[in-house]
């Protein structure tokens, strides 16, 4: 009996293992991505959370070389919850609707982020490769989007945003119960942000900050006509102050069109495309 | 997840059990005695909504965090089940904590040092550096196992434990299997001079090994450049380790009035989403010596981690899915102010943590005891970086440099860091606290407590932003005995920094009618916090609780509000939301 009994602890022994790969053995193969489709990150971040910068320079890896094919959008949102945005003070840059989405989709902690809201949250390291997947698949539903600026500026306006959006099946049906949703985001913001070592940069440049939804919060019902196809247009005020004194410059500002199955569900085309045409790139 | 129909058949097989007219084999009256063994927690809030203290909006008019455990006991069986109910939760938890049923369920049989267990059950091998599961509802831990466990206690001075299953997230089960082992020999029973000379040696050894799938969603995007200057994407994936195997040896020797521990705990290569999915090797020491006797004590412990995480989900985040659990080397503090600013235990890239705490009773009837004596504490905690050098082929490669500017990953799929020199210390403080806790009983029917603390918490390390804080917080506490019906307790509490919220003051009187009924009011109160209707006043977190106590019956009502921040224990955190409203609690034990 004690032969048996004690033969049990070198039996787990001998039973426990480990794999143990070799840094020449850690990557799969290289396998191309065919992009067919526009894909949406919306990036819940945070000017006080010191890993946002990190997954904002992921998002800036992940764009390299899809040719625009990965639109981002900056959500800056937390509260009073981990790492949060300074609101209130000069230059933040966390809005109501921000903050709505954050609470509405149950963020934790900060930097999270959906990809075409397939899959529900995802924390940064998983982007690449839910990117790379949504990126190749056969979309749903083809989008275009135009813009035309009117510069008509006063005390507390820029001027106004004409947008219409063309939206076409791929897929009979998919315009069915789907929502068009249209933000509007500003990039080139100079405003500070905790770095990943905890210092401060007064400097940071942030880029594609929701400022603004014109659409409900979770999208317009799309009405389609007969042969599959819908058009949505709508008129912006383009503010020249967010919050209390974050102000914006208009020739950095873009509208994000993107259009779900049901009014949360997946994102099935995405569009960006600036308000004021302009030969700039952005960073 | 609903264990419904496996709890119901474990009662009723008890219950059969219990009525049986024959005993075991051996005719044994022991087996028809059988225990029926309960509790319920409840906790309940009724919130308002407050903007000026931040709480969360939510549609519910009321939340409730609602347990009921049951349990049949005899000398051979037991059997039990717990009913949870959190369907909608108490503000805090993670999303996946919603939800109700029967998630802990088991049977457990014993019979001359043989204990096999199925179901769902808890344990720890040593001090937890590799298996602890355990339940921790404050933070709405538990990470229980679902399978099987054999102890064996069959050999006088050998315990050894055979385990495996798989783990609770919530209301579903991780995929990954986990199963180990432990050996424990308990020397001084084979070696009866070591008891003569007052002596116990006990050595432990366990093994840990977690076998989860490869995680497909885990890799890099490559961009490059087609042979016409057109941008190409590419898909890597990253292959990860499906075996994840550790070990832990200790030993624990007591002497007389003297107990030293050692242990030391390893695990293989664990790419996660902790530390970065890194290739590198997780190690921890422990080492700890305490002497006590009737008046006086004294501890001394350090502890070293590198990359110690380990979960039975490898991409998972925040508090769940832990299988070890690395033990806190900071006090556990129970003053309001003195929980302000809590450290939570950084399992990666790892830590120092040192903690020393002594306590001396003088004597009654002594100059410095008084008529009826007087205690002294004093604590002592630090904890800081651990050294990382970086591996060679990482700093060669160039993307030390990104990770040092703030990818961490930058270092995926390399090793990161070498196991370089384990016993070096970093730069960076993380926390270190002084406490010093005069106990004296000033009259036959008055006590006082006095406390000083200086915290010192890195408020950027454990919760990502804010620098160090420096805190200076003094405490006093009065019990008044009125006479043997009434009681008086009061407490008042300042708290001093330069950073963050600056100063808090804290204030509690606490009334009993013994032995039913306590009432308490309290307020905290900061005088940064403004109230949004009135800039001049300043918000007052105050509380009244009535508390019911009959027999195993307590409940408590009140109503008040909390401000904002971090429900830890054992160096595990929570953040709490600011709260107001109605509250009210409940327990019975039976």
């Amino acid at each position: 009996m004690k032969h048996i009994v004690l033969l049990i602890p070198i039996a787990a022994w001998a039973l426990s293992a480990c794999d143990t790969i070799d840094s020449n053995e850690r990557w799969g193969e290289k396998a191309p991505v065919v992009i067919k489709k526009n894909v949406l990150i919306e990036d819940f971040t945070g000017q006080l959370c010191i890993n946002c910068p990190t997954a904002a320079e992921e998002i800036h890896k992940l764009q390299q070389g899809t040719a625009g094919a990965l639109i981002a959008v900056g959500i800056h949102s937390g509260g009073s919850k981990l790492c949060y945005s300074v609101e209130k003070l000069p230059f933040g840059l966390a809005t109501d609707i921000g903050e709505m989405y954050n609470t509405d989709w149950g963020v934790k902690s900060l930097p999270s982020g959906m990809i075409d809201r397939h899959g529900g949250l995802l924390e940064f390291t998983k982007w690449a490769s839910v990117a790379a997947k949504r990126l190749g698949l056969d979309p749903a539903v083809e989008m275009e989007l135009s813009t035309s600026y009117d510069g008509n500026a006063s005390d507390t306006q820029w001027g106004k945003a004409e947008i219409k959006v063309e939206m076409s099946e791929n897929q009979a049906g998919a315009l069915k119960n789907a929502y068009i949703n249209l933000w509007i985001t500003e990039s080139n913001i100079t405003a500070r942000q905790t770095m990943p070592d905890g210092t401060t940069n007064a400097a940071y440049v942030h880029q594609h900050v929701l400022r603004d939804v014109i659409t409900p919060a979770y999208g317009q019902l799309v009405e389609t006509t007969d042969d599959g196809t819908a058009v949505y247009t709508a008129t912006y005020d383009i503010p020249k102050i967010y919050g209390r004194s974050s102000k914006t410059d208009v020739q950095h500002m873009a509208v994000v069109a993107f259009v779900t199955k049901g009014e949360k569900g997946e994102v099935m085309q995405t569009e960006e495309a600036r308000i004021v045409a302009t030969t700039e790139t952005e960073e | 997840m609903t264990n419904c129909k496996t709890a119901l058949l474990a009662l009723l097989w008890g219950a059969a059990a219990a009525s049986a007219q024959n005993a075991s084999t051996q005719g044994d009256n022991e087996w028809r005695k059988w225990r029926f063994t309960g509790a319920v927690q409840s906790d309940v809030l009724v919130p308002q909504d407050d903007e000026t203290i931040g709480t969360e909006p939510t549609d519910c008019w009321a939340l409730t965090n609602t347990y009921v455990q049951l349990g049949l006991v005899n000398k051979y069986i037991e059997a039990g089940a717990r009913l949870e109910f959190t369907e909608y939760p108490l503000p805090g938890f993670e999303p996946d904590f919603k939800g109700w049923g029967v998630p802990y369920a088991y049977v457990k049989g014993n019979y001359k040092g043989f204990e096999l267990t199925g179901g769902t059950f808890y344990d720890q091998f040593g001090s937890g550096l590799i298996f602890r599961t355990y339940e921790e509802r404050s933070l709405g831990i538990d990470n229980s196992l679902l399978g099987g466990r054999l102890v064996v206690d069959a050999i006088k001075g050998v315990r050894l434990k055979a385990l495996g299953g798989k783990q609770r997230r919530y209301w579903d089960l991780n995929d990954s299997w986990v199963y180990g082992a432990d050996a424990e020999f308990s020397l001084h029973d084979w070696f009866p001079r070591m008891q003569e000379h007052n002596t116990a040696l006990t050595l432990g050894a366990s093994w840990v090994t977690k076998q989860e799938g490869q995680d497909s969603d885990v890799g890099k995007n490559i961009a490059d450049y087609d042979e016409n200057g057109h941008p190409i994407l590419f898909y890597q994936g990253l292959r990860q380790p499906e075996k994840v195997g550790s070990f832990d040896v200790r030993a624990n020797l007591r002497k007389g009035n003297y107990s030293f521990l050692a242990e030391y705990a390893q695990k293989s290569q664990d790419p996660s989403f902790d530390n970065g999915y890194i290739f590198r090797t997780g190690r921890a020491l422990l080492l700890s010596g305490s002497y006590s006797k009737r008046g006086m004590s004294f501890l001394a412990q350090a502890k070293r981690s590198e990359d110690m995480a380990f979960r039975s989900r490898r991409s998972m985040t925040l508090t769940s899915s832990f299988i070890n659990h690395l033990p806190a080397f900071t006090q556990q503090q129970t003053y309001s102010l003195a929980t302000i600013y809590p450290y939570a235990t950084q399992n990666v890239p790892g830590e120092w943590a040192f903690q020393a705490e002594g306590s001396y009773t003088f004597k009654r009837k002594t100059p410095l005891g008084g008529k009826y004596g007087t205690t002294i504490k004093a604590a002592f905690s630090h904890v800081r970086a651990g050294e990382t050098p970086v591996a060679a082929d990482v700093a060669s490669s160039g993307n030390y440099y990104d990770y040092l500017k703030g990818d961490k990953t930058a270092l995926f799929g390399t090793k990161g860091f070498k196991d370089g020199n384990f016993w070096r210390m970093g730069d960076e403080k993380y926390f270190q606290e002084f406490s010093v806790d005069l106990d004296k009983k000033i009259s036959k029917t008055f006590k006082l407590n006095l406390k000083y603390l200086h915290q010192q918490y890195n408020k950027t390390i454990v919760e990502g932003e804010g620098g160090m804080i420096k805190a200076n917080i003094a405490i006093a506490e009065g019990k008044w005995n009125i006479n043997r019906k009434y009681a008086l307790r009061a407490e008042a509490q300042y708290l001093h920094t330069e950073q963050d919220q600056k100063d808090w003051w804290f204030g509690l009187i606490e009334f009993s009618m013994l032995p039913h009924f306590m009432f308490t009011v309290s307020d905290q109160f900061n005088a940064h916090v403004v109230d949004a209707a009135d800039k001049e006043h300043k918000v007052h977190y105050y509380q009244a609780l009535v508390t019911f106590t009959q027999k195993s019956h307590r409940l408590s009502v009140g109503y008040g509000k909390t401000r904002a921040g971090y429900n830890c224990s054992g160096g595990v955190c929570r953040f709490v939301p600011a709260q107001k409203g109605l509250n009210a609690s409940y327990t019975f034990n039976f």
